[in-house]
């Protein structure tokens, strides 16, 4: 369902990612919602990096970042876990702590896989 | 050595069913965790009671045969292996918890009695009042702890845990009772003063002078209100700077700094050697307590206050806490329950576990952790650093950890040639190993005052004559 490839590389926002996910894909809803997910999100906390990889129903974290991904989000570590917790992703962009770009869409998918409130 | 006679002695005292000699039981007391050279005991012996140590001690005595105590053996030090073998003497068996005087707060404790066992007793039966907790398993004695100028999550407020002891009673080498403290005058062991210190004669001196068989130590009051907050720094001069302000607040119980490996190792990354050149360098834990809200929220307005000063002037990420860490990561609730049992330290392949732990300047933080981290990442193992601050932020617990395969020669090579360039690196910087093993007593034992040296040796010649207790440790 996802992998990591050496998980002793991955830093910190990757290992709370992967976390997060293991947790997450436990839900056949969220399964679904990457079923026929083909794309790469990166994910800039603080001075880190992650890239997300949908691809034929399973998810890859890797760390750093592709060149071309199809979404990034980027904040502070403090941001995205704030983001992780259940805090409104609008009120986030809007003050500025968290900053998205690329297919929202995929963002979307993005807010519903990466949240442990839900 | 005489020792099945020795050993039909001790029966006589403690019965064939409490004293071993057989193959697998001498193994199991031989070594511990760490890389320290195992050796073999003659006889062990499990007690429970102060007379049963009394004679034992006696036989010893006559005998000449060195005699070695141990609780748990959960130290990190290769502190209770049997320098010199002879007697083992476990005391895990007297685990009384003899009186806890709640309206003059201390606890009397015998050497078995566990952190576990007190927290589990002051929870049901004394709510109102707590004792500190190390990062150590429940497991691990409270003796041993404060005998050896231990700390715990109370260690900033309080200092070490030896300096919590009130009294102790202790059976010398020689096989006289000798009771320290306020209980060598009073029925209650309320304080070490105004007495002569004779206390300082058991602690830190690795049972060298004795065996002590009780102590009294101070029990604080539980506030009702406690949070802890991290913080992540990308600096690690940065981290300790931090921790040394906002010790400076005296808003605290405890103020710690963790650095990057054992923030991988909470996710089950069992050896992370390499940091992203993006990742935080060190998380710190502030933990305050109040007695109302009021209280608590005036603590935080302070501590926040001070992270924001501090956050103009480098970068870090925080305050987060643990509660919302623990619902991402279920494992961060290692750092939120007393006593923390950092279980990916002691659970892991290769089973061994050593460290260089020492007291020293927080002044020479900064400059000594960096020489440790690159000392560590030379070896190419993970630069795993603790520090502390002790006592109002008057000194720092400064710590480098090493897990290792225990069946790996190389590597048990490897690990105590890097701690002796840890020990010498620390002493550089002004900073003194605690519960010291002896190649770390080796390293300094020259560098001591001459004077102080002398007094050693003559204090350990008066009250053991014919050097049974523990022989080697110290170098005595």
């Amino acid at each position: 369902m996802f992998y990591v490839e050496e998980p002793e590389k991955l830093n910190l926002i990757g290992l709370f990612v992967m976390r997060i996910l293991e947790k997450n894909l436990q839900n056949p809803h969220n399964v679904n919602r990457i079923k026929n997910l083909k794309a790469s999100i990166v994910i800039n906390a603080g001075e880190m990096s992650i890239t997300l990889v949908f691809k034929e129903g399973q998810v890859k974290i890797k760390r750093g970042q592709v060149e071309k991904s199809d979404a990034k989000i980027e904040g502070s570590l403090e941001s995205f876990l704030k983001f992780a917790l259940g805090a409104s992703p609008i009120r986030l962009i809007i003050s500025r702590q968290i900053k998205i770009s690329g297919n929202p869409l995929l963002l979307l998918k993005l807010v519903k896989l990466m949240r442990t409130d839900i | 050595m005489n020792i099945s006679l020795i050993q039909t002695e001790l029966e006589k005292i403690v019965g064939s069913d409490r004293s071993f000699v057989d193959s697998q039981t001498l193994s199991d007391y031989s070594a511990d965790m760490t890389e320290n050279q195992p050796s073999r005991p003659d006889i062990v012996v499990k007690v429970n009671s102060l007379e049963e140590v009394q004679n034992i001690v006696k036989i010893a005595n006559r005998f000449k045969v060195p005699l070695t105590p141990i609780v748990a053996g959960t130290n990190v030090g290769g502190l209770a292996i049997p320098l010199e073998g002879g007697i083992v003497v476990d005391l895990k068996g007297m685990n009384r918890i003899l009186e806890i005087n709640e309206p003059d707060m201390y606890a009397t404790i015998e050497p078995g009695v566990s952190f576990g066992q007190l927290k589990e007793t002051l929870d049901q039966n004394y709510p109102d009042l707590i004792f500190g907790y190390p990062l150590a398993p429940p497991q691990v004695s409270v003796l041993c702890n404060c005998l050896m100028d231990g700390l715990c999550n109370l260690s900033y407020r309080y200092g070490t845990t030896s300096e919590w002891i009130t009294s102790l009673e202790a059976v010398l080498p020689t096989g006289e009772i000798v009771r320290t403290g306020s209980a060598a005058l009073s029925a209650y062991p309320f304080s070490r003063a105004p007495l002569p210190d004779l206390t300082g004669l058991f602690i830190g001196w690795q049972g060298t002078t004795g065996i002590v068989t009780k102590i009294s130590v101070l029990l604080w009051p539980k506030p009702a209100l406690r949070r802890r907050l991290f913080l992540l720094f990308y600096d690690l001069s940065n981290a300790l700077e931090a921790i040394r302000s906002l010790s400076r607040k005296l808003v605290c119980d405890d103020l710690a700094g963790l650095s990057w490996p054992i923030g991988k190792m909470i996710f089950g990354i069992e050896k992370p050697t390499e940091k992203d050149p993006g990742e935080p360098a060190m998380f710190a834990y502030i933990d305050f307590s109040a007695n109302d809200q009021a209280e608590l929220k005036a603590k935080e307005q302070i501590i926040r206050a001070d992270i924001l000063r501090m956050k103009a002037q480098f970068k870090l990420e925080g305050p987060i806490d643990v509660d919302d860490l623990i619902k991402i990561n279920p494992d961060f609730s290692k750092f939120s329950k007393f006593p923390m049992t950092l279980d990916f330290l002691l659970d892991h392949s290769g089973g061994g576990l050593t460290w260089v732990g020492s007291y020293g300047p927080t002044s020479n933080w900064s400059e000594a952790a960096k020489s440790g981290e690159q000392i560590l990442s030379a070896a190419n193992l993970p630069p795993t650093v603790v520090v502390r601050s002790m006592k109002g932020g008057h000194f720092g617990v400064l710590r480098f950890i090493i897990t290792f395969n225990k069946s790996d020669s190389t590597e048990i090579e490897l690990v105590r040639h890097t701690n002796a360039k840890l020990c010498e690196s620390l002493l550089q910087f002004g900073f003194i190993p605690y519960k010291a093993p002896v190649w770390a007593v080796r390293q300094f034992l020259d560098r001591l005052d001459p004077g102080f040296l002398k007094l050693l040796r003559q204090v350990k010649a008066t009250l053991d004559p014919n050097r049974i207790m523990n022989p080697g440790r110290w170098l005595l």
